[in-house]
């Protein structure tokens, strides 16, 4: 029964974990964790919603924990916030999710979270703020970071791109 | 149309106004943040073969932890062991009480005969001091009224055998010394208990007492009870009502 579940969601909780950590050992860590915590807290899954939202909850708060004494969250003024302008991240949707990780893992782990959080979970500053136990202002500052860190990323990789043959 | 014209409108550059270029990254942005945020969303890689072996182990390990039986006297020793020792404590303390009541309520009702008792043992010492005065012997003569030793004596073998445990200093009056203070406000200290030469316990006021005892060496007070016994030798004739009145009067002038 435990390893059914584990079959069903490990690809998909894998894939959690790799975007949250900084390499391949730092997600089978957390995906062992995540696991453990399911099994042994199954039994308060109310059947509210969906069950795939609890476990990538789960796996969330866990990659969060995991990362949370390693997380240095500098806040940034809000003039160099405005400062910072999307550029290039919209070839990001034209890379493969494998290299789009290798770039999010390049970031520090509190860039990291708040651009997951915010970008792929869906959550607001607001609820990342109360998460993470930071201003509303640092989460938005370090989603800025973020992506400026990412355009960078983005372009490097086009200029390693171009001179490959 | 015109070739120099068309070329020139073909030519024709000028500058986008400053912002323009955010503006389209920025709507760039957002319209790629929310494929690129379902691609990651969506992504999906399966994890190594043995990650699913290390948390097996790791639930295995857990379940045996559950499955740790800790037997009753084991978890609770210590507050066992504590509450153990305080009921035995407490059943030697009830028990002990229970004894020393029994005992104490045994003792009541012969109080009165253990302090004659009591005086029994005190004449020992105090029928020293009396041993040469013969000035008290009418005196027992006269308080032989109230024979304390012959109609309880028995229970008071019985006492004597069993020595009182408690109140002993408190109602049997201390040894008697002649010259001590007296204390009227203390009711044990108003008598004395002395022995006849028959060995009955005698009680007298103690103020009666000092009337009559005399120490050893004070001879003055020797002349006085000779003076006393005689003159209750010649008014001896008289036996009636009046006559005792005339030996108060003498004492009270003696004092």
């Amino acid at each position: 029964m435990q390893q059914e579940l584990y079959n069903r969601f490990a690809p998909k909780m894998y894939g959690v974990c790799l975007r949250y950590a900084s390499n391949s050992e730092e997600a089978e860590d957390i995906l062992q964790e995540g696991f453990i915590k399911i099994f042994n807290k199954i039994g308060s899954y109310r059947g509210d919603g969906s069950f795939e939202g609890w476990v990538r909850r789960i796996f969330v708060n866990t990659a969060i924990e995991h990362f949370r004494k390693k997380m240095y969250l500098q806040p940034i003024t809000e003039t160099e916030e405005n400062s910072i302008e999307g550029k290039y991240l919209s070839v990001l949707d034209h890379l493969a999710e494998k290299d789009i990780i290798q770039m999010i893992q390049q970031l520090s782990p509190g860039y990291r979270t708040v651009f997951n959080l915010y970008v792929v979970e869906g959550y607001t500053h607001k609820q990342i703020a109360e998460l993470l136990g930071i201003s509303e202002g640092t989460s938005k500052s370090q989603l800025s970071r973020a992506k400026l860190i990412l355009q960078d990323l983005v372009k490097a990789f086009i200029e390693r791109r171009k001179h490959v043959p | 149309m015109d070739n120099p014209i068309q070329n020139k409108l073909l030519q024709y550059e000028i500058q986008p106004p400053e912002g323009a270029w955010s503006k389209i990254a920025e709507s760039l942005d957002e319209s790629i943040s929310t494929t690129l945020s379902q691609k990651l969303y969506q992504y999906e890689e399966p994890p190594l073969n043995d990650v699913w072996h290390k948390i097996a182990v790791q639930i295995e390990d857990t379940g045996n932890e559950k499955a740790k039986v800790v037997p009753f006297f084991v978890r609770y020793r210590r507050p066992l062991k504590y509450s153990g020792a305080v009921a035995i404590f407490i059943f030697f303390a009830v028990i002990t009480s229970l004894l020393v009541s029994k005992k104490t309520e045994s003792e009541i009702p012969a109080q009165g005969i253990t302090n004659d008792v009591k005086a029994k043992k005190d004449t020992s010492v105090i029928s020293g001091n009396l041993e040469n005065n013969t000035a008290v012997q009418p005196m027992e003569k006269r308080n032989a009224e109230r024979p304390i030793a012959n109609s309880k004596s028995a229970s008071i073998k019985i006492e004597d055998t069993q020595p009182s445990m408690s109140y002993d200093e408190y109602l049997f009056p201390r040894e008697a010394q002649r010259n001590e203070i007296f204390n009227g406000s203390v009711s044990s200290d108003k008598y004395m208990i002395y022995s006849d030469g028959d060995g009955n316990a005698i009680r007298l006021p103690k103020k009666i007492y000092s009337a009559f005892a005399c120490q050893t060496n004070d001879f003055i007070c020797k002349q006085r009870l000779q003076k006393l016994r005689q003159k209750f030798a010649a008014s001896a004739v008289t036996t009636d009502f009046t006559g005792i009145l005339q030996i108060l009067k003498s004492l009270q002038e003696n004092q």
